[in-house]
């Protein structure tokens, strides 16, 4: 059914969009956009694309409960977990063991949440789910940041930004229970 | 290794002297380079490449985040000279040309090229985290300069190995189509490849760019690409031959000729209604996540959780800075003979609206597909002001000198911070330094375009056609000014493309009516080229694994971009310096 709302937005654009592309020099800006067939194709996209909409949070919905191992609810837990062992071990890591492991979580959890992240977005309000990305996006960048400063040499620095990424995953799944 | 004890580098004297010179250096070659040969390259590759060898290797002590600081600067004075080339020129030829009385007083074209630099850095700051963190925009170039930066950095050196074959086998590429040797009349000329073959009509313009770089920005963008690339395909391959078929071509044209005519009539307008009605449609749906990142703003602490200093823009530099930028732009139009004050009034409300939002389109279509529409948001800003001051074209431009360069601040802007987020850059740090800065490259760009001109025989005609330095882009422009003069605007393409536009960005994917409107308002062969690259890493991710395209792929795409862009710079300079 998705499919067919789908097909049938962009059969009704690309019927406006060759409407509209007609050229002439005769025709008034007011009749080339009431032209029967643009108005037809307008009206077939708009019709569509509430019934497409209408389709898209329900089938997120099955789509959270149904991933296995990788929402993104569960992948944003993962991260949490995974940086309070590297925090608990930190002290044991030299500089190519960090670089490697802060590779893992990145590769492993945040490229996944950020591919799937539409999921979890859909189901809650804008503002909500703007809220969560901006804490999301902190502890990714402070990660980004930890990792340039072990890169650049000063390890230690790096160590330091992992409990401030760790803080910020904390607030994501916070703002996701409320 | 040891671990370094001093305080991580960042916002350093170093990196802000570097990033000014270079920036300067940047901006009067490329000026030049513009007149010249019509086209401009982004400096920020080149300036992270001089900035690693500079901070790290003269100096011994600069870092990742510094050099970013270094590039963000460079780039940001770089960028304005983009800017005024495209524009100014256009008045110096059309004096010439007898069409306008202009008396060379620069004052409001500094004026307004400097409210324009404020503005532009002041009206993309807030969309950060909407572009950045939510929509997470691709910013081919960004991902390139960050795996420079970074390849500079790593103990495992796999990355720099991947860009330097990247950069090799695009250097190369490239080398081998500007020498023109494999060029092929009617089949490979001027960098594109004919695939037509006499089966498949010219008017369905069967051509690709052969454009590494192009192909990168593919490679980078993926699925997200993709609409881009099918924009192109409805154009050129649904619209086209239904336009023919249906007889809406003058008779009388050969296969070529109704390819023109079909851009330059049709899908062109067309898609620059869409780009715009798209990108309002999407400030629109975008409101209560702008509303969430205006609040972070204004709530931001002056000192972060990890101890790093302020994170954003103070609130009120942004509200100082619009309101000054404001004050510029009344002063600069009101400076014009034949502008009163009403007018000047009108243009300080209008202008600063439609800076914001021809801003916004231009750095969304920059961040999904490395592709600036600077020219038809010139076109654009120069229809609204000679509406709005009555025909007057020299204060028309005015306020098109101040758009482009606040586009084209904007779109640098974002790429700067989306390389910042990759290497945990802070961005407070980053917009200051640009906002602070950039304004140099206005007086810089002003300076040489007059320099250039008081150059020519008798002190004038330095540039302009049937000179060394013909001006192709600023020949665009006038071009479009005298059109303007009669009145021909197509009005119902706007319009028409403007609702559909609007329509498109409803759905949900996101940015579908700035992809759309930029695959209609560009040549086939740079989309086709484009998703040829979004194809393949489908396919690479689908077989190899996110994993394999993001540490692989992205650095050899990297790679691909900065050898063309280094290779393309040097071929500017060696036919400036054969000729």
């Amino acid at each position: 059914m998705k499919n067919i709302s789908i097909f049938l937005y962009f059969l009704g654009l690309i019927i406006a969009i060759v409407s509209a592309a007609k050229y002439s020099d005769t025709m008034t800006t007011s009749q080339i956009m009431l032209s029967p067939s643009f108005i037809q194709g307008m009206v077939l996209a708009v019709g569509a694309l509430v019934w497409w909409r209408s389709q898209i949070k329900s089938a997120n919905d099955e789509e959270q409960s149904e991933s296995s191992g990788g929402s993104p609810v569960q992948l944003i837990t993962a991260i949490k977990e995974e940086l309070e062992v590297l925090i608990k071990e930190m002290p044991n890591y030299g500089r190519e063991e960090w670089l490697k492991h802060l590779t893992k979580i990145q590769d492993n959890f945040i490229i996944r949440f950020n591919d799937k992240r539409s999921q979890l977005l859909t189901t809650m309000t804008a503002e909500k789910g703007s809220d969560l990305m901006i804490k999301f996006s902190y502890g990714e960048r402070m990660l980004n940041r930890a990792y340039s400063c072990s890169a650049d040499g000063h390890h230690d620095e790096g160590l330091h930004l992992a409990p401030v990424a760790l803080k910020s995953f904390e607030e994501c799944l916070t703002i996701i229970k409320k | 290794m040891s671990t370094n004890t001093k305080p991580y580098r960042e916002l350093t004297f170093a990196a802000v002297f570097l990033g000014i010179i270079q920036g300067i250096i940047l901006n009067l070659a490329f000026v030049y380079a513009s007149l010249k040969l019509g086209f401009s390259i982004g400096g920020s590759t080149v300036a992270a490449i001089m900035g690693y060898a500079l901070l790290k290797g003269v100096l011994g002590k600069g870092t990742s985040i510094e050099n970013n600081i270094n590039q963000t600067i460079a780039s940001g004075i770089n960028t304005v000279g983009t800017g005024v080339v495209f524009t100014l020129p256009a008045l110096f030829i059309l004096n010439a040309g007898g069409e306008i009385q202009f008396d060379f007083n620069l004052a409001p074209f500094i004026v307004a090229g400097i409210a324009g630099a404020f503005l532009g850095v002041v009206v993309i700051v807030p969309l950060r985290k909407q572009m950045i963190e939510l929509d997470r925009l691709r910013f081919p170039s960004g991902v390139a300069v960050t795996t420079i930066i970074r390849s500079g950095s790593e103990g495992d050196y796999s990355k720099a190995k991947l860009l330097a074959v990247g950069f090799l086998i695009s250097a190369v590429w490239k080398l081998l189509m500007v020498s023109g040797w494999l060029e092929i009349p009617g089949v490979l000329e001027h960098e594109e490849l004919n695939f037509g073959f006499g089966v498949i009509p010219q008017y369905m313009t069967p051509a690709i760019y052969l454009s590494l770089m192009n192909v990168a920005a593919g490679l980078l963008a993926g699925r997200g690409g993709l609409s881009f690339f099918f924009g192109g395909l409805i154009a050129w391959w649904v619209i086209s031959p239904i336009s023919v078929s249906l007889g809406w071509i003058p008779t009388g044209m050969d296969e070529v000729a109704m390819g023109g005519f079909i851009y330059g009539k049709m899908l062109r307008p067309l898609g620059i209604g869409v780009l715009i009605g798209g990108a309002l449609m999407g400030t629109v749906m975008c409101f209560p996540a702008i509303k969430s990142a205006l609040r972070s703003l204004a709530n931001v602490a002056t000192t972060n959780s990890a101890g790093t200093g302020r994170d954003e823009m103070p609130f009120w530099v942004l509200i100082a800075g619009g309101i000054a930028g404001v004050a510029l732009f009344f002063t600069a139009s009101y400076m014009m003979d034949g502008v009163t004050f009403i007018q000047a009034v009108m243009v300080a409300i209008v202008g600063p609206i439609w800076l914001a939002l021809a801003a916004l389109i231009v750095a969304q279509a920059t961040g999904m597909t490395d592709i600036s529409p600077m020219s038809g948001m010139a076109l654009i800003t120069v229809t609204i002001m000679m509406f709005l001051l009555d025909k007057n074209i020299a204060a028309a431009v005015v306020v098109g000198v101040a758009v482009c360069v606040a586009i084209g601040q904007g779109a640098d802007m974002m790429q700067d911070l989306k390389t910042g987020f990759m290497l945990g850059g802070i961005p407070f740090k980053q917009q200051i330094v640009q906002f602070f800065v950039t304004w140099i490259g206005v007086v810089v760009a002003i300076g040489a375009i007059y320099i250039l001109w008081q150059g020519g025989p008798n002190g004038a005609n330095g540039f302009g056609p049937g000179t060394d330095l013909p001006a192709p882009q600023a020949g665009v422009l006038v071009g479009i000014i005298k059109a303007l003069k009669t009145g021909n605007i197509p009005m119902d393409k706007y319009m028409a493309g403007g609702l559909i536009g609007a329509v498109l960005s409803l759905a949900p994917w996101s940015g579908l009516g700035v992809l759309i409107g930029l695959a209609m308002y560009l040549p086939f062969s740079i989309t086709l080229g484009y998703g040829v690259g979004c194809l393949i890493q489908m396919y690479l991710e689908k077989t190899k694994g996110k994993v394999f395209t993001e540490h692989k792929l992205v650095p050899f795409a990297a790679g691909l971009i900065i050898g063309e862009a280094i290779t393309g710079i040097g071929h500017a300079a060696f036919e400036i310096f054969s000729k």
